[in-house]
């Protein structure tokens, strides 16, 4: 099975849910996550595990700045990278 | 818009001038791609359920393309099976490297080649629906900041529209 079947992308997608779910109860401690992140290396795509860990971290990104919770500094390095 | 010349998912080739007389929307993405272009293609199955009810009030027929900017992996047979499960009605274009680049130059669609794992990589690409018109003419784009329900209006105010200045 491949990324063309529908079955595969979904079981991708829900494999990587549950391992964000598990992130989200474990205040992002990949530790306590492992299997679950075993699990979702093997039933993903390499470079879809990539893009989705790139995601992960945005959403995660976002959310701390709408709470307020990004420090100035981490802000100023931001916006001093060039547009990706 | 502008001119394009490619091969559907049922290995016919066909250009812009084929599809005068409907109105297509048009979504350009790939198959190995990991969640906005599902996404993308759900939504635009949604909007084609939308305007199909309303087909007995269409003078022009719609039709939905997926046009592949992967040429390198997305052969005819790789977009007929992942354009089947979306919706029957879609038909999905692919072609060389030149006819895509081609098409995608027209269309001021960005699409680039993702750095590699082993063989893999993800085309980074603009994610824009196109409305053309059934003369031929680039009408509207949709983002993905609208819904299904808000594309399917605004192409009907279009079609609407285009009836009225046709009469």
């Amino acid at each position: 099975m491949s990324v063309i079947d529908k079955k595969y992308r979904e079981k991708c997608w829900s494999v990587r849910d549950d391992y964000w779910k598990c992130l989200d109860m474990n205040k992002e401690e990949k530790e306590k996550c492992l299997q679950l992140r075993q699990l979702f290396e093997s039933s993903c795509p390499a470079t879809w595990v990539v893009h989705f860990d790139q995601k992960h971290e945005y959403d995660i990104f976002k959310r701390q700045l709408a709470l307020g919770q990004v420090e100035t500094d981490k802000l100023k390095s931001i916006k001093q990278q060039p547009k990706s | 818009g502008g001119p394009f010349s490619l091969i559907t998912h049922e290995k016919k080739p066909v250009t812009d001038k084929d599809f005068h007389g409907q109105w297509i929307l048009i979504y350009f993405g790939f198959t190995h791609c990991p969640d906005i272009c599902p996404e993308e293609l759900e939504k635009l199955a949604e909007v084609t359920e939308l305007l199909h009810k309303q087909k007995n009030k269409q003078n022009y027929p719609f039709q939905p393309l997926f046009v592949s900017v992967d040429p390198e992996r997305d052969t005819p047979e790789l977009v007929s099976k992942y354009i089947k499960d979306y919706s029957p009605h879609f038909i999905g274009l692919t072609g060389t490297r030149d006819q895509v680049a081609d098409m995608c130059k027209h269309y001021r669609v960005y699409f680039s080649q993702g750095p590699k794992v082993g063989d893999d990589y993800i085309v980074d690409h603009a994610i824009v629906m196109y409305l053309i018109n059934p003369n031929g003419e680039f009408v509207d784009y949709y983002g993905r900041n609208k819904n299904a329900k808000e594309v399917a209006y605004a192409i009907e105010q279009h079609m609407n529209a285009f009836k009225e200045s046709n009469k």
